[in-house]
C-alpha cells in the first residue's frame, strides 16, 4: 500500500450505522488517500453499499468517526458531502430517464460555476463517445449497459476529490467493464481517490491498490491488491472468518 | 427507471437468528388466504357500530349512517384509487348520480313509481355503467390526466341536475326516497346502511386477497411486468370499474334517503375531496386503513363543530400530517409484522429437485424463431435483420456490446415492440405483435433488466402474481369467495411456496418484497416466471449484480430448467457463465447478428474477442 506522509483523504474509525435500529455496519474502520484505488468486496448484504450510503450523507451515522480532507464529515448530509468532493455512482444505473442525457450532465453540475459547466460535460462524455452521440436522447431511450455509463459519467462531471463506485460493471459489456475501471485508473493517476464496490473481484483487483473485503458488517480482511495469497484469504472473509493480525 | 428503492438491506445482525427460524416456521404452516389479525379489526369496528344507537342520541346515529353510507363509496374507490392507483378525483359524481336515480325513480317523475329497493338496483346498474363510462379514459390517460378527466364529470352531472328541472327539480330539487318498515326510523336506516356496508366490505376484502386484487396491484406497481403474467389491464379495470361505480351510485340512493332532501348543493366539490383523501391517509392496497380513514374524516368536523367550515382545510392538515409521519398511511402505522429484523446470512440455495412440477412442457413444436427481424427508433435501426432460434430445453445465450440491441429482441419476443419487418413464430405460428399479455398463455414468460417487483407485497404474493392466468375462478366468483376461488388460491399459493423453494428463497416467503436484496430480487423473479409454466424462458441479465457463488448456483439452476425441457433465452455480460451453459450463442452487434454457434465457435471468433469481450 502506498506510503505516504499526508493523512489519508478519507478516514474512517469505528463507523456503525444501519437503518433504524437494525445496525448493518459495526465498527468500520477504513482510509482512502488520493491517487489510491480501494476495491471494497464482499458477499452480497455484507454491508457494502450501506457504507457507502454512510459515506456520502445518505444514512446518519450512530457511532464512529468519518474525516474527510481534514474535515469531520459525521454530521454533514448529501448535499454537504457532495460539495466537500464526493461523488456517488449509485447502483442500478439511475439516472433521470425523462430527460436528455446533456440535462442528466447539466443537473450533475448544478452547482459548478456556469461558465464551467460545458467543459466540466464535455470532459465526462470525452470517456464514453457512444454517450456523446446520444447527447440530445432521452435517458429512456438508453439501453441498460448506456444508462450506467451515463451514471458513471455523472459521477465525473463534478471532477470530485473521492469517487465511489458502486457496482459499475452491472450490465455493462466486458469491453466496457475495462474500459470503465480504465477510466478509475487514469483519474487515480490524476490524484483521485476510488472507492470500489465491485462484484467482478478479478477485475476489480487488477485494478485497485487495496483491497477491503466486508463481511456482515464487519472489515473481514485488509490487504494490498497484490498480495500473494489473496484469493485464498478472501475466500475465508467471505465466510465470515475474521483475520487477526494481518497487514 | 428503476420502480422500486432497492436498499442495501438491514439485516445483518446476527443476534437476530433465533427469530428468523420462527419467521421461516409460520411460513410453512400457513396455508392461504387472509390472516385472522387481517379480519378480526374489521370484525371489531363493525361490531362496536351495531351499538351505536343503543348507546346514544339520533344525532349520533345520522353520523354513524353518514359514515356507512361513505364507505359503501370508498370501499369501491379504494379499488380504483388504493389497489388499481387509478387517481379517480371526481367520484361525487356517482355518489350525485345514484342519489338523483333513486329520487327520481321513487317520485315517479319519468315513470310510474318504482318501490324503493328496485330503484336502488336501477340506480346501481346505472353507476355500474357509468362508472365504466368515467373510468374508460384511465385505458389511455395517467395520473392527473385521468383525474382532470373524472373531475369534468362530475362537473357535467351537477351541471345536468341543475338544467334538467321537469325530472330533477334543479335548484330546487326533490324528496330523497324513503324506506320502507323496518328501515324507516334513524335506527332502521342505520342497520339497512351498516348491512350494506358490511356487504361491501367483505366482497372488497375477498377481492383484495385473490388473483385479482394482486394483478391490481402489479398493474399499479408494475405494469409491465403485470402484462408479462399475461394480466389484461382493460379488462381487469373494466371490470374494477363496474363494481365501483355500481357501490357508488348505490351510495348515492342511501345518500339520498339519509338526506331526505336533495339538491344539487349536497354534491358539493368537498365530498370528493374526503373520499379521495380517506383513501390516501388510509394507505394503498389496505381495506382497514381507507375504512378508518372514512370513519375518522366524516366524525372529524363534528369534534371540531367550530371549524365545520374549515373541513376542506383540516382534510389538508390531516393529509399533510400523514404524508409526514407515516408515508404509507393508516395501514403502515399498524403494519407490525413487517418491522420485524430479517435473518442474517441468508445464502440463496436452490433446490433444482423442486423443479419437476413446476415444469411441464408438453408439445415439442420448432420452438421461437425470429426471421429477418427489422426495427428502428427514429434514424436509429436497434435491430437490423436479427433471426434466431430457440428450441426446447436448450439454453440460446444473446451477447453483445451495450446497445447492441438485446433487450430490443427480448422485448420483440415478449410483445412490447411491434417489429417493422420480420416475423417472430413460436412453433410456426404467428406471435402477435405488440400484445404482450398473450405471452404468458403462449407459454412464453420472462425477467427484467432491472427486477419488477410489487415493493409492498410479500414475497409470496408477488410470485402467485405469476401464476394469474392459471386461475379459473371468475370476478364474481373471487368476490363472493366461491369454493373455485378458495381452490385457486390454496393452488397458487402452493405452487408459489414450492417455485420459491426450487429457486432458493423458501424461507423469505412472508417477508416484505422490497425488504429483499437485490441479488434475491433476481431468483424472486426467477420463480414468478416458472408461475406461468413457461415453455421458454427469456432472462434480463439474471446474473448482474450478483456474487460469484450466486452466479454458479444461478447458472445450475437455468440448466436444469432447461434440462427438463424449457427453452431459455440468455442475454447476459458474465461471458464465464454464458460460455459455461449455453449450448448456443448470438452475438449482436449494432442491431446485426454478428456472430452464431457453439460456445466454442464463438469463443474463437476475432471480431467477437475485439468488439466484445476484450
Amino acid at each position: 500500500m502506498p506510503i505516504s506522509a499526508d493523512p489519508p483523504l478519507l478516514d474512517i474509525s469505528g463507523l456503525s450505522a444501519g437503518y433504524g435500529k437494525l445496525m448493518v455496519l459495526h465498527g468500520i474502520d477504513l482510509t482512502v488517500c488520493a491517487g489510491e484505488i480501494v476495491a471494497l468486496v464482499g458477499p452480497n448484504g455484507a454491508g457494502k453499499t450501506t457504507l457507502l450510503r454512510t459515506i456520502s450523507g445518505l444514512l446518519p451515522l450512530s457511532a464512529g468517526r468519518v474525516r474527510f480532507a481534514g474535515r469531520d464529515l459525521r454530521q454533514a448530509g448529501a448535499r454537504e458531502t457532495a460539495r466537500a468532493g464526493i461523488a456517488h455512482v449509485i447502483e442500478g444505473h439511475r439516472i433521470f430517464t425523462q430527460q436528455s442525457v446533456a440535462d442528466n450532465l447539466l443537473l450533475a453540475a448544478y452547482d459548478l460555476p456556469r461558465g464551467e459547466r460545458s467543459a466540466r460535460i464535455e470532459e465526462a462524455l470525452s470517456y464514453f463517445p457512444e454517450l456523446a452521440v446520444k447527447r440530445r436522447d432521452r435517458g429512456a431511450s438508453l439501453s441498460g449497459g448506456q444508462q450506467q455509463m451515463l451514471a458513471v459519467a455523472q459521477g465525473l462531471v463534478r471532477r470530485p476529490r473521492l469517487l465511489m463506485l458502486d457496482e459499475p460493471s452491472a450490465g455493462l459489456s466486458p469491453v466496457l467493464v475495462d474500459r470503465v475501471l480504465g477510466v478509475a485508473t487514469r483519474l487515480r493517476n490524476q490524484g483521485t481517490a476510488i472507492l470500489l464496490v465491485e462484484q467482478l473481484i478479478d477485475k476489480a483487483l487488477a485494478v485497485a491498490d487495496r483491497v477491503t473485503a466486508l463481511a456482515q458488517g464487519r472489515v473481514a480482511l485488509e490487504a494490498a491488491a497484490d498480495t500473494a495469497d489473496l484469493a485464498r484469504r478472501l475466500e475465508r472473509a467471505y465466510f465470515g472468518e475474521r483475520e487477526m493480525g494481518t497487514l | 427507471m428503476q420502480d422500486f428503492p432497492m436498499h442495501d438491506s438491514p439485516m445483518q445482525d446476527s443476534r437476530m437468528q433465533g427469530s428468523r427460524i420462527a419467521l421461516a416456521a409460520v411460513g410453512e404452516k400457513r396455508r392461504f388466504g387472509p390472516r385472522w389479525s387481517d379480519i378480526a379489526p374489521l370484525v371489531a369496528i363493525f361490531a362496536l357500530a351495531l351499538l351505536v344507537p343503543l348507546a346514544s342520541n339520533d344525532y349520533w346515529v345520522l353520523i354513524a349512517t353518514r359514515a356507512a353510507i361513505y364507505w359503501v363509496l370508498v370501499a369501491g374507490l379504494n379499488l380504483m384509487i388504493g389497489f388499481a392507483g387509478q387517481l379517480a378525483i371526481g367520484y361525487v359524481a356517482l355518489l350525485t348520480l345514484g342519489a338523483y336515480t333513486t329520487s327520481v325513480l321513487v317520485a315517479g317523475n319519468v315513470m310510474p313509481p318504482l318501490h324503493p329497493f328496485a330503484a336502488l338496483g336501477v340506480a346501481a346498474l346505472a353507476g355500474s355503467l357509468f362508472g365504466v363510462l368515467v373510468g374508460l379514459p384511465a385505458l389511455r390517460l395517467r395520473t392527473f390526466y385521468f383525474a382532470m378527466s373524472t373531475l369534468g364529470f362530475a362537473t357535467i352531472v351537477t351541471q345536468i341536475a341543475l338544467a334538467w328541472q321537469s325530472v330533477t327539480g334543479g335548484g330546487i330539487g326533490l324528496p330523497g326516497p324513503e324506506l320502507p318498515a323496518p328501515f324507516d326510523s334513524h335506527a332502521g336506516l342505520f342497520y339497512f346502511c351498516l348491512g350494506i356496508a358490511a356487504l361491501v366490505t367483505l366482497l372488497t376484502f375477498n377481492l383484495a386477497h385473490s388473483r385479482f386484487g394482486r394483478a391490481l396491484i402489479a398493474l399499479r406497481d408494475a405494469e409491465v411486468a403485470a402484462e408479462a403474467m399475461g394480466i389484461s389491464k382493460p379488462r381487469l379495470l373494466v371490470s374494477v370499474f363496474l363494481l365501483a361505480g355500481a357501490v357508488a351510485a348505490l351510495a348515492g340512493g342511501l345518500f339520498a334517503s339519509l338526506q331526505t332532501y336533495i339538491t344539487p348543493d349536497a354534491f358539493t366539490f368537498d365530498l370528493s375531496v374526503l373520499f379521495f383523501i380517506a383513501v390516501l391517509i388510509g394507505g394503498r392496497g389496505s381495506i382497514l386503513g381507507p375504512l378508518l380513514g372514512t370513519v375518522i374524516l366524516t366524525l372529524l368536523p363534528e369534534f371540531a363543530a367550530p371549524l365545520a367550515a374549515w373541513s376542506t382545510f383540516l382534510y389538508a392538515v390531516l393529509l399533510l400530517g400523514i404524508v409526514l409521519v407515516a408515508p404509507g398511511g393508516i395501514a403502515d402505522l399498524l403494519d407490525r409484522v413487517n418491522r420485524r429484523p430479517l435473518p442474517a446470512n441468508r445464502a440463496i440455495l436452490p433446490q433444482p429437485a423442486l423443479l419437476d412440477p413446476l415444469i411441464a412442457v408438453t408439445s415439442h413444436g420448432a420452438g421461437i424463431a425470429l426471421r429477418r427481424i427489422m426495427l428502428s427508433f427514429g434514424g436509429v435501426r436497434a435491430v437490423d435483420g436479427v433471426d434466431l432460434a430457440i428450441p426446447r430445453g436448450q439454453i440460446h445465450g444473446l451477447i453483445g456490446p451495450n446497445g447492441s440491441g438485446k433487450t430490443t429482441t427480448l422485448n420483440l419476443i415478449s410483445g412490447y415492440y411491434r417489429p417493422q419487418s420480420g416475423e417472430v413464430t413460436l412453433d410456426d405460428r404467428p406471435l402477435e405483435p405488440g400484445r404482450p399479455e398473450t405471452r404468458a398463455l403462449s407459454g412464453i414468460a420472462r425477467t427484467f433488466q432491472t427486477p419488477r417487483i410489487i415493493g409492498e407485497a410479500s414475497v409470496l404474493q408477488n410470485v402467485m402474481i405469476g401464476g394469474s392466468i392459471r386461475g379459473r375462478a371468475s370476478f364474481p366468483e373471487a368476490m363472493l369467495s366461491a369454493p373455485r376461488h378458495r381452490a385457486d388460491e390454496t393452488m397458487l399459493a402452493d405452487s408459489a411456496g414450492l417455485a420459491l423453494r426450487a429457486v432458493g428463497l423458501g424461507g423469505l416467503a412472508d417477508i416484505r418484497a422490497d425488504r429483499l436484496q437485490h441479488s434475491e430480487l433476481r431468483f424472486l423473479e426467477i420463480a414468478r416466471a416458472l408461475m406461468t409454466r413457461p415453455c421458454f424462458i427469456l432472462l434480463d441479465e439474471p446474473a448482474a449484480g450478483l456474487a460469484p457463488d450466486e452466479i454458479q448456483r444461478l447458472g445450475v439452476l437455468i440448466q436444469e430448467i432447461a434440462r427438463r425441457g424449457t427453452g431459455v433465452l440468455l442475454v447476459e455480460h458474465h461471458a464465464d457463465l454464458i460460455f459455461a451453459i449455453c449450448d448456443q450463442v448470438t452475438v449482436l452487434n449494432l442491431g446485426r447478428v454478428l456472430a452464431a454457434g457453439t460456445p466454442d465457435d464463438i469463443r474463437r471468433h476475432q471480431e467477437v474477442v475485439s468488439a466484445y469481450l476484450g
